[in-house]
């Protein structure tokens, strides 16, 4: 289709539209079936032809006699299945879905999907997918026109409220016994089409995309194979459009035409679309599923359809009880549930150990929106504590003083002194003041009291004490000179006894210069 | 007949000492006796023989300041064949005439050693003509269990002349100094702590 032959075809659709009620009925039925899927608490509405009230907070639509009595419209705790029977009228049928209310359509996460699946034989069955918002903001809802091969088509516009992605795929299955000038001629001649107008800036100057497959080289966004090439008596061949088109605030999509008609053998087997409105509450979907007997006496064979929309809730998963779990532990039930790991927070906490979650948020229990970050608070063990000052304390009082600072008694060291006396502590480790953690040891030194031979009190015995008895040799009690360090023996003179005594007590291999 | 008496003094006083020296350790001057010159340096060793178990000693050497000046005082190689040692030279006192507080001992709980040995050298310098006599006071000998072990001392001398002699022989001439010599060498053996020499106690 070049750009003459688009614009007389969307000439035509708009000349399509003024006749639209004029369309005959069909003696054959239809079974469409619409099943709305929703969690418990999804709030969806389905409007189907008959629905003539925009109260709903849907656009209306005046055409198609399908029973009123099939309109369905609430809160669907479950599935939900509208049968509409064709009672020999005029068609399309016509099915939008959304939101009732903007409570229900500002919860955010909400991914509205919709499906259509027909299979019309020998009939032009043409599928809409529209994106709008509210209804009301569909400027006009339902247009349809002859496509230049005389099938039908339907013009839609509407403006896009939201941002998100419009995917299409028509897959057209051959079924039957075609001969082969039949499906080679038949998927030539078949119009598979898509326009979408794309105006980001209203000037209505916009691109248009047209998928088919009679120009493989017209600009697209899709693409197509066909499968019919050489089948004689194959039972099915594939025809597969795959459009997708992102479109953000303020995009204009004008139209969306699928169809092909004259070819028995040849069935337009669905369609669907897929809208995703990446959290934008602000933005419905309709579904329009039109089909229309453009080619009375045509007739329908096994005439037979289904709807499919299915709304879907956000998903929601139920919050895991992290608490006390080390936090390795959390954050991996936290992405295993299909969460998302939130802030981290330390804490300190005397119940709960060191490296686990003390508390989460959201609590355990709630229900979220997949993907929902989940936050803790790590802890990060027992408040520090400050070491208290024991030195020169003897042994039981500065046990009870670590472990009356929250503290415990750690490695007990005797060491001798001559100068801090027995079982008074004469170090700690960690020193005092230093802050710590609850439950840290404290590390005493306590004094056994003097070294025997230990005169200079050093802590060792060694020629350092021996001359100390060297320096006072020979000295008596009251003599200038006299150590009485060195008087081993106390005997009020420092002499050999003295000397020798000392000598005995140096380690083994002592050598004193 | 006086000669006599004088053969049978000393054959008693020798064996008296020698039935000591058997039982005890003795402390000695080595040489007995020297004779030098002023201006001279004379050493003398301070040797311990027939000892057991000796662990440490002190003592003070006693001399004539008036011809004698104490230089020095090392020790000597007896003690340390025990062992690690621990020598303490003393202390010179020229005006008194005394070493004092010469003393040494072995380190750690090792056992003492036993025979006979140098414990101690001493140097002097002869600075005036005359007599000297060493002699050793306030020994203490300790074994390796820091008690005392008895002994007997010996006392040595030297003579100082202002010109090279020889030592002093004792001649039948001379029998009465010698026999007074004896005597007092005799009065210089002493018996020290409870088990004094047979010298004492009998």
């Amino acid at each position: 289709m070049n750009a003459a032959e688009r614009h007389e075809w969307l000439a035509r659709v708009a000349a399509r539209s003024a006749g639209f009620a004029g369309w005959s009925f069909l003696s054959r039925s239809i079974l469409i079936a619409v099943w709305v899927l929703g969690a418990p608490t999804a709030f969806a509405q389905i409007n189907h032809g008959c629905t003539s009230s925009a109260s709903n907070g849907a656009y209306a639509t005046t055409n198609g006699p399908v029973p009123c009595s099939n309109s369905d419209s609430g809160q669907f705790a479950s599935s939900k299945t509208i049968i509409v029977e064709d009672d020999g009228g005029s068609f399309p049928a016509i099915f939008t879905i959304g939101y009732s209310n903007s409570a229900t359509a500002s919860s955010s996460g909400l991914v509205l999907q919709a499906s259509a699946v027909a299979s019309v034989s020998n009939s032009p069955a043409f599928y809409e997918y529209s994106v709008g918002g509210n209804g009301a903001q569909i400027n006009n809802p339902l247009i349809s026109a002859a496509s230049p091969e005389g099938d039908s088509s339907w013009f839609d516009q509407f403006v896009a409220l939201g941002t998100g992605l419009l995917q299409f795929q028509v897959t057209m299955v051959v079924t039957g016994t075609p001969t082969s000038s039949e499906c080679v001629s038949g998927m030539n001649d078949a119009v598979i089409r898509a326009d979408v107008f794309f105006d980001d800036n209203g000037s209505g100057s916009g691109t248009i995309n047209t998928f088919d497959p009679d120009l493989p080289g017209a600009a697209g966004l899709g693409m197509y194979s066909s499968a019919c090439s050489g089948v004689q008596s194959t039972t099915t061949g594939v025809v597969t459009i795959l459009a997708s088109q992102s479109f953000s605030l303020g995009t204009e999509l004008r139209a969306i035409a699928l169809g092909f008609a004259g070819y028995p053998d040849l069935v337009l087997n669905g369609a669907s679309a897929v809208f995703v409105q990446n959290g934008d509450s602000s933005v419905n979907a309709k579904l329009l599923v039109y089909i229309d007997p453009l080619t009375p006496g045509a007739g329908y064979r096994d005439s037979s359809g289904a709807i499919n929309a299915y709304l879907t809730p956000p998903s929601t998963v139920v919050v895991p009880n992290l608490v006390r779990l080390s936090q390795l532990a959390a954050t991996t039930a936290i992405v295993s549930t299909g969460l998302t790991v939130g802030t981290l927070t330390s804490q300190s906490s005397s119940s709960v150990p060191a490296g686990n979650v003390i508390s989460q948020s959201p609590a355990a229990g709630a229900s979220v929106a997949d993907g929902s970050a989940v936050s803790l608070v790590i802890s990060s063990g027992p408040a520090p504590v400050a070491v208290p000052n024991v030195v020169g304390k003897l042994q039981a009082a500065a046990t009870s003083a670590i472990t009356g600072a929250g503290l415990a008694l750690g490695t007990v060291t005797n060491q001798s002194s001559s100068s801090v006396a027995i079982g008074t502590v004469i170090s700690e480790s960690p020193a005092a003041g230093t802050s710590v953690a609850a439950g840290s040891a404290v590390n005493l030194v306590i004094s056994s009291g003097a070294l025997q031979g230990d005169l200079n009190g050093d802590g060792v015995v060694n020629c350092a004490d021996l001359a100390i008895i060297k320096a006072s040799f020979g000295k008596k009690v009251g003599q200038a000179g006299f150590d009485p360090r060195a008087d081993v023996n106390g005997d009020g003179v420092v002499n050999i006894i003295d000397l020798s005594t000392e000598a005995r007590l140096m380690p083994v291999g002592t050598v004193c210069n | 007949m006086l000669k006599l008496l004088q053969l049978a003094v000393c054959a008693a006083a020798s064996a008296l000492v020698g039935s000591l020296a058997d039982a005890q350790a003795v402390i000695s001057i080595d040489p007995t006796t020297q004779a030098i010159s002023t201006g001279s340096v004379v050493t003398v060793d301070v040797a311990i023989s027939n000892v057991s178990d000796l662990y440490g000693y002190q003592f003070d050497l006693a001399f004539n300041p008036t011809v004698l000046q104490a230089v020095s005082s090392t020790e000597g190689p007896f003690l340390a064949t025990g062992g690690s040692t621990f020598f303490i030279p003393g202390t010179n006192d020229n005006l008194g005439g005394t070493v004092f507080a010469t003393a040494n001992t072995l380190l750690t709980a090792i056992a003492g050693v036993n025979g006979s040995g140098e414990l101690a050298v001493f140097t002097f310098d002869a600075i005036v003509a005359g007599t000297s006599t060493f002699a050793i006071q306030n020994e203490t000998l300790l074994n390796s269990s820091v008690n005392v072990i008895s002994d007997l001392t010996k006392t040595g001398f030297v003579t100082v002349s202002s010109s090279t002699v020889a030592a002093p022989e004792i001649d039948p001439a001379s029998t009465m100094s010698a026999l007074t010599l004896l005597m007092g060498s005799l009065a210089v053996l002493r018996s020290r702590r409870t088990n004094r020499s047979a010298c004492e106690t009998g």
